[in-house]
């Protein structure tokens, strides 16, 4: 029988503290090969440290974690190989041009890169040769995180880590990267990033964890996080109506219920609702799908 | 990890080569010119003259090194001596130490450290940027000292032998090693470049100045030997005494255990 893959990432009761503060709280999370992990959270909620305490920048007060089985601080080495990373805050020297970064940053990973890759990644975000030629202080900061993606993609990594990786980039450049995300993981490789920005999560990530204050408080699939939350249905009617019925089940929430109109909050099948309707003077009929974000908020909020 | 240092130390170099380059020539070219003034004066005849206008308190503080300093040979050694270049050599020296500290608070440790490269590569490459560049530096000061030699000896006037030179050159490169631990050390547990920075130079601004106090001040005496400035004599080399090799191997000690423990507090800290 065939040994099943290690976790792309696997962390067990990692935690990090700085003096009072503990960043991360006894972190549990399986991040599986091949998906696209959205990691969620507010500013300080210990993202950034834990993508740290993975990379063996940090090291950990209590607790492990494994790249493709490979022990972060034990076989650090062994890890990182299989890691492309972008940092949140890029720190290029202001001094350098662009080809002698990718050029470094190349030359410290262990296998060859392919220069037909480096091309279409530099190609993908509009990257000229006069842009590599130019020093970093003179690029902007779109420019910066683009060139913070080539890098980061560049050595084609089983595992790519992502800090807030479409920050400061313009609409295109984002979308640019959305198609990259897509190609890295229908070539199977695992991205896992973190995010603010919860339509990007919504749309191109599989899976989600949510971060509160140093503790994983969600970890689920983006489909059954959206399921968590409730349709929003609003009917109006041509002519006025009894109020709804009585005996719909709790999971049914009656928001607003004149005479003409009813707004409901839908967490299961709308089954009763389509029952009820029946033989009513319906005008219109307007189902907004749950979103990713009516759920991650009330998680932000601490009300989930 | 020998390729993955070779990235890094090539990198640095890059960096680097504009200061190295510059004071490079500056430090040659001070050498040439020091040469160039000894035989002038030699020409002249004027060293007693100057000897004689030098307070007694200086007198004090150099004893019998004094007569050394105001020879030809004193003067062509000035550079190895003279406070200013030695305090640039340290800076410079500083400068390269601190350079872990400078990669963590620019951000770039990051993206190296993110890579198959262990810490034990990244100071492996600030060792041996510390062994190079102040080695460049002081071969660069002896080279200078030789041209103005071929330039500029005057008749009548002894021509120090190589073997003086060279002694001079490996003292002063033995103080610089000696710094370059004390400093890595002290970058490799700092987030700033500026802080690390300011507590070395700090740190050898005071050791300096102790050891100087300590020729005039008895008591200061027992405390200047842990300053490495008391293990540098490059006065006792133009006065004709040979290598102190037990001076050398205090300061290479000094550097070796500085680095062996900036070794240890960088693989424990957080980048």
């Amino acid at each position: 029988m065939a040994t099943p893959a290690p976790p792309a990432i696997a962390a067990r009761g990692l935690t990090k503290r700085f003096g009072r503060l503990v960043a991360v709280k006894a972190l549990d999370l399986v991040v599986e090969p091949g998906q696209v992990f959205g990691f969620l959270g507010l500013n300080g909620a210990g993202k950034t440290t834990t993508i740290r305490l993975l990379l063996d920048l940090l090291r950990p007060t209590a607790g492990s974690a494994a790249v493709f089985g490979h022990d972060c601080r034990s076989d650090g080495l062994a890890a990182r190989a299989l890691v492309g990373y972008m940092p949140g805050e890029v720190g290029f020297y202001r001094d350098m041009t662009g080809r002698q970064v990718l050029g470094v940053l190349s030359g410290l990973s262990r296998d060859a890169f392919r220069d037909g890759w480096r091309r279409e990644l530099l190609e993908r975000f509009a990257f000229h040769d006069a842009d590599l030629d130019r020093r970093i202080r003179e690029y902007s900061t779109g420019m910066k995180r683009k060139l913070a993606i080539v890098s980061a993609f560049q050595a084609e990594a089983p595992l790519l880590i992502l800090d807030e990786p479409t920050e400061g980039l313009d609409p295109l450049m984002q979308e640019a990267f959305y198609a990259l995300v897509s190609d890295v993981r229908q070539r199977g490789a695992t991205v896992f990033l973190s995010s603010h920005v919860l339509s990007e999560v919504d749309r191109v990530c599989d899976r989600i964890g949510v971060l509160r204050t140093g503790e994983l408080v969600l970890a689920a699939s983006v489909d059954d996080v959206r399921r968590m939350a409730p349709r929003l249905v609003r009917i109006v009617f041509r002519q006025p109506v009894a109020p709804p019925p009585s005996g719909w089940p709790p999971s049914i929430e009656i928001v607003e219920a004149s005479a003409t109109r009813w707004s409901l909050r839908v967490r299961s099948s709308m089954g009763p609702v389509v029952e009820s309707l029946s033989g009513l003077p319906v005008a219109d009929l307007d189902v907004r799908e749950p979103r990713l974000e009516d759920v991650v908020i009330n998680y932000y909020r601490g009300t989930m | 990890m020998i390729r993955e240092t070779g990235v890094l130390v090539r990198h640095s170099l890059v960096r680097l080569r504009t200061v190295l380059l510059v004071m490079a020539v500056s430090l040659a070219t001070f050498q040439v010119l020091l040469a160039l003034a000894a035989a002038e004066l030699q020409r002249a005849g004027t060293f007693a003259q100057l000897a004689s206008l030098i307070p007694p308190f200086v007198r004090e503080l150099f004893g019998t090194a004094l007569v050394s300093m105001m020879s030809f040979s004193g003067i062509m050694a000035l550079g190895y001596y003279h406070v200013a270049i030695v305090a640039v050599l340290v800076g410079l020296v500083v400068t390269v130490a601190t350079e872990p500290a400078a990669e963590i608070e620019v951000g770039f440790a990051d993206l190296v450290l993110s890579r198959p490269v262990s810490r034990a590569a990244v100071m492996t490459r600030s060792v041996v940027l510390l062994v190079v560049c102040p080695a460049f530096e002081v071969a660069a000061m002896a080279v200078g000292t030789f041209i103005g030699l071929w330039l500029a000896v005057p008749a009548g006037a002894a021509r120090p032998a190589a073997s003086l030179v060279w002694s001079l050159a490996i003292s002063l490169w033995s103080l610089l090693a000696c710094w370059c631990g004390v400093s890595l050390a002290i970058g490799s547990v700092a987030r700033r470049r500026a802080v690390a920075g300011s507590i070395a130079g700090s740190l050898a601004a005071a050791l300096m100045l102790v050891d100087y106090l300590a020729r005039v001040w008895r008591p200061l005496r027992g405390i200047a030997r842990l300053s490495p400035f008391h293990y540098y004599n490059p006065l006792d080399l133009v006065m004709g005494k040979p290598l102190p090799l037990a001076d050398i191997g205090v300061l290479l000690g000094t550097a070796a255990a500085a680095i062996a423990a900036a070794c240890v507090l960088f693989n424990r800290r957080d980048v």
